[in-house]
């Protein structure tokens, strides 16, 4: 989506093609959807552009330096993401060389169309701001972002300026914050309440429910497109999981095949979440995160039996 | 909790190794001599050394933590910062005062310093060739900064004497900062840092107490 691209005609296709499934993707129904052979799309609520409810994470996965070997391994899983109807890719100028290998990845691999550019500026001056914002530019290749957000909320006020005038210059499509880890929620509300913002990021996961006291109400409330990290607590949760058997009824009620699946499926069944980005360096493991873009998601009585069940693990 | 992976970590010695090659052999053979000289003392060879391990960490400090290690960890350039600090105090100190120095001669902290820098010089890479890793993303002293941190405590350990106590901080500290990461990132041939920077400062300390009560 970004102009490295096509944006303006892929969003067409995925409109066409995505405008059914993500209206009832929000709608916490009494019962499990039907199977769809279409990936489940959002819609941003400040634009109404559509994205694909699974993006990707590139925190420690893509930050593999200048190993021809490794990028190449990356590009495969992110051929796979774009294969399987994969369209958020996150990342910042925090995670080493992720952007640069992003930018490799980018051109070798089809499907990118689909792409919907997200990054960060990440600095406590705001001066670096806006050479930050070239650097990543240049490091994906891209001459637009979908998205561009203050990271961990460093120096939010004077970056927000500068997002904001990028924004309006079109250069950056969306803007947005960011938190992880469950830090800072206080001000994340703060600037929530405060700023025009297209999105927020933030941690939740069916181990870390914090944000849907507040924070994912207030999204819903004000119009903020949700960004869901850590969504496995890195590999925490499967790790603590994955030698532990599903539910039998997590295929029928959840729409769940296995773990990550499950996993990914609470958190897109709450209705103000946009968009989860988990991040894996395995092919096979993005074919799992992308199946849980298919297929029913839990109701709300299920989901509060699938807490019930991990939480008696 | 950190940026990269234990493999990409190991991905990117080899290619530093690599894109230096050979100055991992030339680095591993001026400690050597280091080592060499530590053991059979000459005149000004105190000076000399303090040169070498200056160079050591000074290269540590701008080719490993400031250009390849900064591409993949953004706390990298304090790190740099931190290894140059030391690389000063070096040449402040061993070089600039002179007031350092080595007598022949065998007694426990030598032996024990001398182990610390072996260690630093072949245990360190024969480990990580153990534990399966690549022979080209080994880490060398004067290349790594693992290594060189235990050889030059090493060094200390071997001086005649009481050791300034300001050589000794950055060093222990990176001691404790590299064995941490280690831990939690589970890269095994880091963890003995942690164990071996802390013995090398207790016995340091207790190595300045017996030069204070020495009679003059």
């Amino acid at each position: 989506m970004a102009n490295r691209l096509t944006r303006r005609s892929m969003m067409t296709g995925l409109g066409a093609i995505g405008a059914a499934g993500a209206a009832g993707a929000l709608s916490l129904g009494p019962s499990a959807r039907a199977q769809s052979a279409q990936p489940l799309l959002r819609t941003i609520p400040s634009t109404g552009v559509q994205v694909p409810a699974i993006g990707m994470g590139t925190w420690i996965t893509f930050n593999v330096g200048a190993d021809e070997a490794l990028r190449k391994e990356r590009a495969a899983v992110l051929q796979r993401f774009f294969d399987d109807g994969g369209g958020m890719v996150d990342s910042s100028p925090m995670y080493g060389t992720s952007e640069d290998v992003i930018g490799y990845c980018l051109e070798r691999v089809s499907g990118v169309e689909s792409l919907f550019s997200a990054s960060k500026i990440w600095s406590p001056l705001q001066a670096m701001g806006e050479d930050q914002l070239r650097d990543s530019f240049h490091l994906w290749g891209v001459d637009k972002f979908d998205l561009m957000q203050v990271h961990n909320l460093m120096n939010w006020d004077g970056h927000l300026e500068t997002l904001k005038a990028a924004k309006q210059e079109g250069r950056v499509r969306h803007i947005g914050i960011t938190t992880s880890h469950g830090r800072r929620h206080g001000e994340l509300e703060e600037v929530m309440r405060a700023q025009p913002l297209d999105f927020v990021q933030l941690t939740y996961n069916i181990a870390d429910r914090v944000a849907e006291n507040r924070l994912l109400p207030l999204a819903a409330d004000r119009g903020i497109a949700v960004i869901a990290n850590r969504p496995f607590q890195r590999k925490a949760l499967i790790r603590q999981f994955q030698d532990k058997p599903l539910p039998a009824w997590a295929e029928a009620e959840a729409g769940a095949k296995n773990w990550p699946e499950f996993l990914l499926k609470f958190i897109l069944s709450h209705p103000a979440v946009t968009c989860a980005i988990p991040a894996t360096t395995q092919v096979q493991h993005m074919a799992e995160n992308m199946a849980a873009m298919h297929g029913p998601l839990p109701d709300q009585k299920t989901r509060q039996r699938m807490v019930r069940y991990v939480e008696g693990l | 909790m950190f940026p990269y992976s234990p493999e990409v970590l190991a991905a990117s010695f080899a290619a530093y190794n690599q894109a230096y090659w050979p100055l991992p052999a030339a680095t591993l053979g001026l400690m050597v001599g280091v080592l060499a000289l530590a053991a059979k003392p000459q005149v000004d060879g105190a000076r000399m050394m303090g040169a070498a391990i200056l160079a050591a960490w000074a290269w540590v400090g701008i080719a490993w933590h400031l250009d390849a290690f900064a591409q993949i960890n953004f706390a990298a350039p304090l790190y740099g910062a931190l290894f140059l600090i030391q690389a000063a105090l070096i040449g402040w100190i061993m070089i600039g005062r002179g007031d350092f120095d080595f007598e022949a001669g065998i007694d426990g902290f030598r032996l024990i310093g001398a182990g610390v820098a072996l260690y630093g010089l072949a245990g360190y890479p024969l480990l990580t060739i153990l534990l399966g890793g690549e022979t080209g993303a080994v880490r060398l002293a004067g290349m790594a900064p693992g290594p060189t941190v235990l050889v030059t405590l090493g060094l200390f350990l071997m001086a005649k004497g009481r050791v300034p106590i300001t050589l000794v901080v950055i060093p222990v500290l990176w001691c404790a900062v590299a064995g941490a990461t280690a831990s939690l990132m589970l890269v095994p041939e880091d963890v003995p840092l942690a164990v071996l920077g802390a013995a090398s400062a207790v016995l340091i300390a207790l190595k300045n107490r017996r030069a204070r009560q020495a009679p003059r």
